[in-house]
């Protein structure tokens, strides 16, 4: 033990360093919903200012961190809340991307007015040392460990007793509520991104001694406080400073322990960070790091030019392709390079821009793929093609493993993952004898055998075909169902497994397609350099390419070509020097406006393609006039049994017992409600029945079989759906996309190839069901219209409408007329009781709508406190004066036009 | 919208026009041509000028234009003068791509290099086309010592590091402990020779692993330390090298330091207490002809190449000296071609550039060099504990 101890005092020293970083970034991220990657920048910054004052112009040194760190840091702050407000309303993926736009931007200004060279930076405080258990220590490493220590208990503090910090911790559940209270929501944030910009540059200012002053070592540091902030659950202040002690404590400690250099665990030490960070991720449970969903302001749809119109524009693209030999010189290899890029963003493009999921380690695959091409070409000797598409399989179960995050955490979560797998890839295997060689010499990748093929001008010709099949087959993928439920899982996984579609299966699957196609990429690209090593695939890549894709105007495929072309040829055509440090800026400037305000529209240009090409009639979404012979036949009855039962069914959440030994049947061909206060449980008792959440005790059958063990999209697939009482749509897509969704949701099922392929006989039920369904819900004239650009009352007849389209024989409703007015309400109602007359199915009503409830349901559940009160018919239900006086209110209930309130608690006895 | 985005575009290309300057162009450096009257020959090199490795090898491009103006200012290369283009690779393999082609449609001779991360990626451009590569930095690694195309004019990897070993061991410091940056091939690579090495000749060595972006190396100081290391060999960039040295003095450690690299903060450090040191080419400290010549040249050409990265530096120069052994061994005349200079490099035998190199040997396909110069220090200046001759390894 006494040997350990040197090494845990030292660890501690530096795990301060984590700590420090590490609690600004939550502190940022806990107060603004935003996860600032680029908090490292922003000490780098501060760094750099510290050092043009203090070691350039020789302002004092007390002086020059003043400003840097008191001056600075809230200038900084101020910019980033004005920027956090722009951001708040937009999805996950624009919030990641456009931090990791202004840490590009930033470490590209850095470059570009300092030079890559690195600076000495010497130390300004004391660097004397006293001994703590045969360990020497300095007083600057005291210095910071004390400062670490005292920031985060002043914080956590701070949060606790002062009515600012109490503020902040209420910003983040509800602002609006924050609101009513008096306290401005948005000078509470702007107090947050302070004071974490605050400790941002404070970070940068005291670790910079201890290493040297160059753009991206600096800001890498900072990257590893990423793995006390996983361990602080990326809310707690405390664990997050604890995290970060212990992080630096086991590398510490690790360091006498690690292997060989040249072996995987010889690389943990400088690894633990990202271990701990891709750990905890992948392994934490779900309740630990869930992220709060905000509302998401929709972006409008892209415009998507004619079919005729992408089909021309693509053949004279190629063709265009096909004469570039002819007169681009020696710099044919750079445009066989592009092409290879285009492949990677079209990987990379499935994954974020398709399916939402951002994530930043795809330059890592295209390593993965470039080794194993090399291996089966040359060492194992196999056919230059087959070695290429083998390559692209063993990056497959890569693919599996990553989407593990995918299935389990948030869009943010799953970035972390991937970036700390990049890095750990990067530290523990680059340079290794599995990838690169521990001697250094990188992998050989070889061009095909076949004499013209080996030529600079046969190879690009190859990688162009190779190019196009993988672009025609992505295209396929996204307009496919593939693409519909990326879209789904993009908009609402929730809403995704309600219809049906088992989102892991989709997630796994799209990562390993988006793993294949980029371990091709990176094969191909290796063939043009012939030899690769590590170096050709730094991390830091993988952040720049989700960038500029994110920037690249167009749909699939185009937006890979916007993306490549100048990343790769503009360093060839544009003679400047450093000319890639520019680039980097220019994307990571527009990453952050695009992420703000929109892509730029180009209306003059898609008026006149839309013009010339888009047929006037049927075009874009033809659907056909429903077909009352292939509708929806009805739900087989189940005779005897009751379609859903649930029986003594509790749950508890915490210490609340919100659903306490509840007993109900949702009985085929009968409208089932479930009234009660809010409060009641009676949306708790909803998602028991669908799935959404586990009862703590209880039975919940449906035809006579147990649904405990299924998941919310299994259920779904048996015939069980639902709507949201904060309604879940897929708002990027249209109406009738929607609807469409909810019949092909469960037709994906959880099987791959039926997430994959639509044969036409499902294309055709699927047409006649939406048809018939917007026919019902009378939203037929708004097929091609974006849900988001709807009223509350037609979007929730899209959700209803979604759940007609689906196979349901039970549906469970919760408030499905909340924001329909009088004759909405009343219409609805209609078309309810016509479906369930019609269908047989059942359904269960949860409604505050009593008029509603008393004119369409059979039998009505009462529920107050998590327990049923009372069961009747509406006229019993009316008649009880327990009910009446508990829910109901003293005034007669069901009266004509006579709508009344959800009883409040002071109304029950 | 638009106008931000258009905003933002306008503000970054005016940045880039600011710098907009000729370095990644046919930048060349031909100084006067002196009483030169033969055909000039042009000879390209690919530097890393802008990047990530730019610090190391940026100023390598001076030193080499050095060479070329006093080579033309004293009558060229029997009386040929040179034009030198300077290719910029950006620390990226595909821009190194890119400057080969560039240099290849320019019909360069040879290569004559600078310093270069990215010399796997042209690598076979440069094969396919004929054209030698020549030295340069760094080139005690793949593709040097592997690829027949390049010559090096410094001892490969092995060479280096049996020759710290065999010093090391010859001062009775058997047990070697290397802390190496992760990130690097280089790094690793090194420390892959130093175990080879040392079980040549009966030492021991304890390995390694940290972060350049680590915050604190004493854990690995500590290790060392506590394992009895005699002489340590940190590895990494300068930057990190000084700060393991400092961070291992705060814990009372203070070996014998070896280094590949005769940085400056190395003198009158307070936490070395012996140096073994290896310049791959001549001391440029030295007093020798060659050093000497070389620094009359750079103090009045390229003064800062006697301020940083000296040694690098000192490659460099070397390079130039055996681009002009192999014209004089090939007996370039009036438009030679690049087979002209081949034929003159794989006639060299035993060719040691004035004393700036140990023996080259091209000749049968011999791409290795096993001779460098060991390095002391006296705490002020360094010295060279075994004379001014490159010492051998045979055993690499």
């Amino acid at each position: 033990m006494s040997d350990l101890l040197p090494y845990i005092f030292i660890g501690l020293a530096s795990g301060s360093v984590y700590a420090l970083a590490g609690v600004g970034l939550v502190l940022t991220f806990k107060t603004s919903g935003i996860f600032n990657f680029a908090h490292g920048a922003l000490g780098t910054a501060a760094a750099y200012v510290f050092y043009s004052l203090h070691f350039e112009a020789g302002m004092p040194w007390p002086l020059a961190a003043l400003i840097s760190v008191a001056i600075l840091g809230p200038l900084l702050g101020i910019g980033f809340e004005w920027f956090g407000r722009g951001l708040s309303r937009t999805s996950m993926v624009w919030r990641i991307v456009a931090t990791v736009g202004i840490l590009i931007s930033i470490q590209g200004l850095v470059t570009v007015i300092y030079g890559p060279n690195s600076r000495p930076f010497e130390h300004f405080l004391p660097v004397t040392t006293f001994t703590v258990f045969g360990a020497n220590v300095t007083w600057e490493q005291l210095i910071i460990a004390v400062t670490a220590l005292v920031a985060t208990f002043g914080l956590w503090l701070f949060f606790r007793t002062n009515r600012v910090g109490i503020a902040m911790r209420a910003v983040v559940d509800d602002p609006e509520n924050l609101a009513i209270t008096g306290t401005s929501p948005a000078m509470i944030r702007r107090w947050a991104w302070v004071i974490g910009c605050c400790f941002a540059t404070l970070s940068g200012l005291l670790l910079a001694p201890s290493t040297s002053l160059e753009p991206t070592v600096l800001t890498l540091l900072v990257v590893q406080a990423f793995g006390a902030a996983a361990v602080g659950g990326f809310s707690s202040l405390p664990l997050t400073y604890v995290g970060g002690l212990a992080i630096g404590v086991a590398t510490s400690v690790i360091s006498m322990y690690s292997g060989g250099l040249g072996s995987v665990l010889g690389g943990v030490p400088a690894s633990l960070p990202f271990l701990v960070l891709f750990l905890v991720l992948l392994v934490a449970p779900k309740s630990k790091l869930s992220a709060k969903e905000v509302a998401v302001r929709s972006r409008p749809l892209l415009w998507r030019a004619p079919g005729r119109a992408q089909v021309l524009l693509g053949v004279v693209l190629v063709a265009v392709l096909a004469t570039v030999p002819a007169f681009v010189g020696i710099a044919l290899s750079q445009w066989t390079l592009m092409l290879t890029q285009v492949i990677l963003f079209l990987s990379l493009g499935l994954l974020v821009r398709s399916g939402g999921q951002v994530s930043l380690s795809q330059v890592s695959f295209a390593a993965i793929g470039a080794v194993a091409f090399s291996r089966l070409a040359l060492d194992a000797g196999l056919p230059w093609l087959l070695a290429l598409v083998l390559a692209g399989l063993v990056c497959v179960p890569v693919g599996v493993v990553l989407a593990v995050p995918a299935v389990r955490r948030s869009g943010l979560y799953l970035a972390l993952a991937t970036f700390g797998f990049a890095v750990l890839l990067e530290r523990m295997f680059y340079q290794t004898d599995w990838m690169f060689h521990a001697d250094g010499s990188g992998v050989e990748v070889p061009t095909p055998s076949v004499p013209w093929l080996s030529t600079t001008e046969g190879y690009y010709y190859l990688v162009l075909a190779i190019t196009v099949v993988i672009a025609v087959g992505v295209v396929a993928l996204t307009r496919g169902r593939l693409g519909r439920l990326l879209s789904g899982i993009s908009d609402s996984p929730l809403a995704l497994s309600a219809q049906g579609t088992s989102t892991t299966v989709t997630l796994v699957l799209v990562f390993c397609v988006s793993a294949f196609i980029a371990g091709i990429s990176g094969a191909l690209s290796g063939a043009v350099l012939g030899t690769v090593t590590g170096g050709n695939y730094a991390p830091f890549t993988s952040l720049v390419i989700v960038a500029t894709l994110m920037i690249a105007a167009g749909r699939t495929p185009w937006y890979a070509v916007m993306a490549a072309v100048p990343l790769v040829l503009g360093p060839v055509y544009i003679p400047a020097d450093g000319v890639e440090e520019y680039l980097h800026l220019l994307f990571g400037v527009a990453a952050v406006i695009v992420a703000l305000r929109g892509q730029v529209p180009f209306p003059g240009m898609q008026r006149l393609i839309d013009r010339l090409f888009r047929r006037a009639a049927a075009e874009p979404h033809a659907v056909p006039a429903p077909d009352p012979v292939r509708a929806v036949p009805p739900a087989v009855r189940a005779v005897d049994a009751p379609a859903l039962a649930a029986d003594a069914v509790q749950v508890r959440y915490g210490g609340l017992l919100a659903v306490r030994d509840v007993t109900l049947q949702v009985e085929s061909g009968l409208i089932t409600g479930l009234i009660g206060p809010n409060g009641a449980g009676k949306t708790s008792m909803i998602n028991v029945c669908s799935g959404l959440v586990r009862p703590d005790q209880g039975t919940l059958s449906f035809d006579g079989k147990s649904l405990l063990r299924k998941g919310i999209a299994a259920r779904a697939r048996l015939g069980i759906g639902r709507s949201f009482q904060q309604m879940e749509l897929f708002e990027s897509l249209t109406v009738g996309e929607n609807l469409a969704l909810g019949g092909e949701g469960a037709m994906a099922g959880a099987g791959v190839l039926s997430q994959v392929v639509v044969t036409p006989s499902e294309r055709r039920e699927l047409d006649a069901r939406v048809a018939e369904a917007a026919r019902r819900v009378g939203l037929r004239e708004l097929l091609d219209v974006q849900v988001s650009a709807l009223s509350t009352g037609q979007r929730r007849l899209v959700e209803f409408g979604r759940c007609l389209v689906g196979p349901s024989r039970t549906l469970l409703l919760d408030e499905p007329s909340s924001g329909l007015d009088h004759i909405e309400t009343a219409e609805f109602g209609r078309v309810l009781r016509e479906v369930v007359d019609e269908r047989g199915i059942g359904v269960l009503l949860v409604e505050h709508d009593m008029d509603l409830v008393m004119s369409v349901c059979d039998v009505i559940y009462v529920m107050e406190f998590g327990s049923i009160i009372f069961t009747g018919t509406p006229a019993e239900v009316r008649a009880s004066a327990a009910v009446r006086a508990a829910y109901l209110g003293s005034e007669d209930v069901g009266e004509p036009n006579h709508r009344t309130a959800a009883p409040t608690k002071e109304a029950i006895v | 919208m638009r106008r931000g985005l258009v905003l933002a575009v306008a503000a970054v290309a005016a940045l880039a026009l600011a710098a907009c300057g000729s370095a990644g162009a046919a930048g060349s450096n031909g100084g006067s041509t002196g009483t030169a009257t033969g055909s000039e020959w042009v000879i390209g090199s690919i530097i890393d000028q802008t990047g990530s490795s730019s610090p190391t090898y940026a100023p390598t491009a001076n030193t080499l234009k050095a060479w070329v103006s006093h080579v033309n200012d004293n009558g060229g290369i029997d009386g040929h003068p040179l034009r030198l283009i300077i290719k910029d690779s950006a620390s990226s393999p595909s821009a190194g791509l890119q400057a080969a082609n560039e240099l290849v449609a320019q019909k360069v001779i040879a290569f004559v290099q600078g310093g270069s991360s990215v010399a796997s990626s042209f690598a076979k451009v440069i094969g396919a086309a004929g054209i030698p590569v020549i030295c340069g930095a760094p080139s005690a690694a793949p593709p040097y010592g592997v690829d027949k195309n390049f010559y090096p004019c410094v001892p490969g990897a092995l060479a280096e590091t049996n020759l710290l070993v065999k010093t090391a061991v010859e001062q009775d410091k058997r047990k070697i402990g290397v802390i190496s940056c992760v990130e690097s091939a280089a790094c690793t690579a090194a420390t892959k020779a130093m175990e080879a090495s040392a079980a040549k000749y009966g030492a021991t060595v304890l390995a390694q692993n940290v972060s350049f972006s680590s915050p604190n190396f004493a854990p690995a100081c500590l290790s060392m330390k506590a394992a009895g290391v005699q002489a340590l060999f940190p590895l990494g960039p300068p930057p990190v090298v000084k700060a393991i040295v400092e961070q291992c003095g705060q814990q009372d450690f203070k070996p014998t330091y070896i280094a590949n690299s005769l940085a400056p903060f190395w003198l009158n450090n307070p936490n070395v207490s012996g140096f073994i040191g290896l310049s791959e080419n001549f001391p440029y400290f030295a007093d020798t002809p060659v050093a000497t010549k070389y620094r009359e040249v750079m103090q009045k050409y390229n003064p800062e190449a006697l301020a940083v990265n000296q040694d690098t530096n000192g490659t460099i120069w070397a390079t130039g000296l055996l681009f002009e052994a192999a014209a004089k061994a090939g007996k370039l005349g009036d438009n030679p071609t690049p087979a002209d200079v081949v034929n003159g490099l794989n006639s060299l035998s035993n060719e040691t550039l004035g004393g700036a190199s140990g023996p080259l040997t091209f000749t049968n396909g011999n791409r290795s060099n096993t001779c460098g110069f060991v390095v002391g220090m006296d705490g002020t200046k360094f010295t060279t504990p075994f004379g001014t001759d490159p010492i051998c390894d045979n055993a690499a």
